[in-house]
């Protein structure tokens, strides 16, 4: 009952905060505006219950066509993946991608930093499942830093 | 060096096997060492280098496959390989790294690393862990993400390339290891090689340097003692006094030496003195037929110098010397050398009679190398003695005439023709009175008589007959082939003349007669024993008939001798049978015609002769000795029977020259004196003159010790024999009897009378009275008389009588007077 609640709690979210503007793909700015909704439920809800709607591929909130968000911690594991489950747990830290940019490690790099920026980098896509060439926004979030990328939004990145 | 001389050769070749030793033991310990060591390197490379090494490498290949697996995973995962598939390879890989992380561990585990290793391990677990870590993750994306476990794939590979590296370090680090204990190997082994060497040479070195003086110290030494038994074996004996100082066995060698040659020097000097002062020659040949050694003696027989008996000489020039000496009487020479060439195995002997007279006695003894040794003894001189001692066994010494030994032989041999029919005559000669002749001119002249005897005889008889003398004044001929008996008596005559002839010894004429006794074979006997008996009883016979006279042995003769033999054994035991008997004759004062004394007389009551008188047995009492025990028994029995007379009556005793000899003489007349009680003055003793002839100290003593006694003496039977005043001198007689036989034909001889007056007169003078014997007739008694003699004695008064008779003599009428009836 309570799971059940829970999901009705999101999906009220969602559809009461839904920015969808009718496009294929996400841009930057929607990138950048579900790092500020992460940031307020992490801020409002605590880890637990951010990780646990990051997770949750149905909560339309945190989950927009190829937008998602992924959270690690300052060492490089992951604690929560918008997309990806398999890799929650696991140290990214030295993951590279095909043009060898250790993205984990820039990102940190930002987290540790300014606080926020953006990383290009290759990672697949989890609508076509291709690697594409993303951007994502990073920002601290707590002892971690949230991200949500953008992909083909190429001209976007500078 | 004087240690060196003095310690013994044992302590010497053990301190040079010392040394010896310690070069081997310091050349091999060292190379022990070093070997060992490189057994210890070799047990690093081998138990541990190679396998890590081996480990280091299969490590490399393994994570390498490790690696492939994770790649083929994520491009299986990528091209949708079926999920069955993909759980069997992903488990397999992580198995596979779990795996690998064991073998990093068990690796850093191991005991034998290196600090430095054990840090290039740890980096490599380090990184291997991480590496396993991502590939995990890769796995596990891949299972469900395949895109973004290929987006991994490149950490993971980043991870993998610092596992290889750290890889490469660890194996570059062992391979390192190994090249370096290789060439510590390399190095140990050239010091190995070099210590064998050096120390191998170093103990070469030494060794031959302690030979050297070992050598120095003990070869040399026995160089010289070699040297010195050479010289002692061939008699040389100076050795020196080198090394005889040293204390160890090379000095007890040279001592032992020097102690030996002094025994051999001496021994040497020995055998040389008993080899030159052997009577007998000797020489020593070798089996080449050379002169090995000789004596002296050898020489000497030979003639021979110095040279020509040098050791080495050979036989033949020994033989030609004495070829050349005249000195060899052997077989032909060629024959005699090549006897002695001729192996022989028993000894031989011959005698030799050299050109010179000599006989020499070789013996050869052979010796088993084929020499031999010989003896030369000369025998000339022992066979002339021995034919002398042949001689003398059988001829007198004196007058080199055959002895009764020879007598005896040559009498068997004239026996043996006696059975062929010869006769043959044994004249058997004995010289009178010859004693007489040795007692009054010596023994010198006694024997010049003999011999001269013994050449007449000698000049007497034929070829074929035999002269001997038979010991004393005793000869006998052996008269051999007689034609006739009377040539026996020839014979005998012409023997008897020769002998009769007067003989000038020494200044003395003297004059000598001779008795025969002939015997004649067969008749008078056919063995030696006989013919001898037969020839003495004639020649007994011959001296009995008054002597100066030869007879005929005849069968009265052999009668004779068997009566005398008897009588022999009678008087032997008349004694103890008390068969002897005294009488008494009365002597009679002229003047007063009363018994002065009575002369005791012997007479023998033999058990089937009856009365035998003195004359019949008194010499044959004193040929057999028992005159002492009989002349005792009278001189006891007569002092008994004299003290039972008047006092002044004396009685007269006969003593014969032989109790006079006899040393017990006084005793027994002490002690008679003694046991009867009779006066000394009483006891009268006469003797003949035969007494003085043998006028030994002794008797004399004797006379003059019983005279002391105060017994009176009488001068017996003067007149017959030689009547020398000189013995009337020699001892203070107190009676003169004159020998019946001047009374006996006193009627018809006027010399009878004048010698009857001359010794009465002489004996006055001389403080003597003289008796005359033999007075038988009134008439006879009427002639003597007017001549002075102080008294008579004869059978004109009474015969001898018992003593139970003249006791009843004067018994009756006491002191009677004695007047011619």
């Amino acid at each position: 009952m309570r799971r059940f609640a829970a999901v009705l709690v999101a999906v009220a979210t969602f559809l009461a905060v839904n920015p969808s503007n009718g496009a294929e793909f996400g841009t930057r700015d929607e990138a950048v505006a579900m790092v500020k909704r992460v940031q307020k439920m992490f801020a409002e809800a605590g880890a637990e219950a951010t990780f646990k709607a990051v997770d949750d591929k149905s909560n339309p909130l945190f989950h927009d066509r190829d937008l998602y968000p992924f959270i690690y911690d300052l060492a490089g594991v992951c604690v929560a993946h918008g997309a990806r489950p398999a890799l929650i747990g696991k140290n990214l830290i030295s993951l590279k991608d095909q043009n060898g940019v250790y993205l984990i490690q820039e990102m940190i790099a930002i987290a540790k930093g300014p606080g926020t920026g953006w990383v290009d980098y290759k990672w697949p896509n989890p609508i076509t499942n291709k690697i594409e060439d993303k951007s994502s926004y990073i920002e601290k979030m707590g002892d971690y830093f949230i991200g949500v990328g953008v992909y083909r939004d190429l001209p976007n990145k500078s | 060096m004087r240690l060196l001389k003095n310690f013994s050769i044992r302590a010497k070749a053990f301190a040079a096997s010392l040394v010896l030793l310690l070069c081997l033991i310091g050349v091999g310990g060292n190379a022990y060492l070093t070997s060992g060591r490189t057994a210890t390197d070799l047990d690093d490379l081998t138990a541990v280098n190679l396998p890590k090494q081996q480990i280091v490498s299969k490590l490399e290949t393994d994570i390498t496959a490790i690696h492939l697996k994770v790649f083929r995973y994520v491009s299986w995962a990528s091209n949708s390989v079926s999920a069955g598939l993909l759980r069997t390879l992903s488990s397999e890989a992580r198995h596979d790294l779990r795996v690998m992380k064991d073998r990093i561990a068990a690796l850093k585990a191991r005991p034998d690393l290196a600090p430095a290793e054990r840090e290039l391990i740890d980096s490599l677990a380090q990184r291997w862990a991480k590496y396993s870590s991502a590939a995990n993750d890769t796995l596990d994306v891949g299972s469900t993400d395949a895109p973004m476990a290929t987006m991994m794939l490149g950490g993971t590979d980043d991870d993998f390339a610092k596992v290889g590296a750290s890889l490469a370090t660890l194996s570059a680090f062992v391979d390192g290891q190994t090249a370096s204990i290789g060439i510590t190997l390399a190095a140990n082994a050239k010091e190995n090689q070099r210590i064998l060497a050096f120390g191998g040479a170093a103990g070469v070195l030494l060794s031959i340097l302690v030979t050297l003086l070992i050598s120095r110290s003990i070869v040399k030494p026995i160089q010289y003692v070699t040297k010195a038994m050479q010289q002692v074996s061939s008699a040389k004996f100076d050795l020196g006094s080198t090394y005889m100082d040293r204390g160890d066995e090379i000095g007890q060698m040279v001592r032992a030496i020097a102690d030996y040659r002094d025994k051999l020097m001496t021994q040497n000097l020995r055998f040389d003195a008993a080899l030159n002062n052997m009577p007998h020659g000797l020489a020593m040949f070798d089996g080449a037929q050379r002169l090995v050694v000789s004596n002296r003696r050898y020489a000497e027989m030979y003639g021979m110098s110095p040279e020509q008996v040098r050791p080495g000489t050979p036989l033949p020039e020994i033989v030609d010397q004495r070829i050349a000496q005249g000195l060899y009487a052997g077989p032909r020479p060629e024959e005699y050398l090549r006897k002695q060439i001729t192996p022989s195995t028993s000894a031989s002997m011959r005698i030799q009679e050299l050109s010179d007279g000599r006989s020499i006695v070789i013996s050869r003894q052979p010796m088993p190398d084929g020499g031999w040794v010989i003896t030369h003894e000369d025998i000339t001189e022992r066979r002339r003695a021995e034919t002398q001692i042949a001689h003398m066994a059988t001829h007198d010494a004196l007058t080199d005439l055959p002895n009764r030994v020879m007598l005896r032989g040559s009498l068997e041999h004239a026996i043996s023709r006696v059975r062929r029919g010869e006769v043959v005559a044994l004249h058997y000669i004995d010289l009178d009175h010859f004693k007489a002749v040795n007692d009054t001119l010596g023994h010198l002249v006694g024997d010049e008589l003999l011999k001269a005897v013994a050449d007449r005889l000698r000049g007497c008889v034929r070829e074929i007959d035999t002269v001997a003398r038979l010991g004393g004044d005793e000869f006998a001929v052996i008269e051999m082939a007689l034609a006739r008996p009377n040539d026996a008596a020839l014979l005998a005559q012409r023997l008897q003349d020769a002998v009769k002839a007067p003989y000038i010894i020494d200044g003395n004429q003297v004059i000598i007669d001779a008795s025969i006794g002939i015997a004649l074979s067969p008749d008078d006997g056919t063995t030696v024993e006989e013919l001898l008996k037969s020839a003495d009883l004639a020649a007994y016979a011959a001296k009995a008939d008054g002597r100066g006279t030869f007879r005929f042995f005849e069968a009265e003769m052999d009668r004779r001798i068997k009566e005398r033999r008897s009588m022999e054994l009678d008087l032997r035991n008349a004694l103890n049978d008390g068969e002897f008997r005294l009488y008494y004759q009365p002597i009679v004062n002229l003047q007063t015609g009363e018994i002065t004394s009575f002369e005791a007389l012997i007479r023998w009551q033999h058990p089937t002769r009856g009365l035998v008188g003195p004359d019949e047995f008194i010499s044959l009492a004193e040929e057999l000795g028992l005159i002492v025990p009989i002349g005792e028994w009278v001189i006891n029995r007569a002092c008994a029977d004299a003290v039972t007379w008047s006092d002044d009556i004396k009685v007269a005793v006969n003593l014969s020259p032989i109790q006079l000899i006899n040393k017990g003489l006084v005793e027994v007349v002490m002690r008679a004196l003694a046991r009867s009680g009779l006066p000394a003055s009483r006891l009268e003793f006469e003797i003949t003159e035969t007494v003085l002839m043998q006028n030994t100290a002794v008797t004399l003593a004797t006379l003059h010790q019983l005279r002391a006694l105060g017994i009176h003496f009488s001068m017996d039977d003067f007149g017959t024999g030689y009547s020398s005043l000189s013995y009337l001198r020699s001892f203070p007689f107190d009676k003169i009897k004159i020998d019946r036989s001047f009374v006996k034909d006193i009627s018809g001889e006027k010399n009878s009378l004048a010698i009857i007056k001359g010794v009465t007169s002489l004996a006055a003078s001389l403080n003597m009275i003289t008796t005359v014997e033999g007075v038988e007739t009134a008439e006879q008694l009427d002639h003597v008389r007017p001549l002075g003699c102080a008294e008579i004695q004869g059978y004109l008064f009474s015969p001898p009588k018992s003593l139970e008779e003249i006791s009843r003599l004067f018994r009756p009428e006491k002191r009677s007077k004695w007047t011619a009836a």
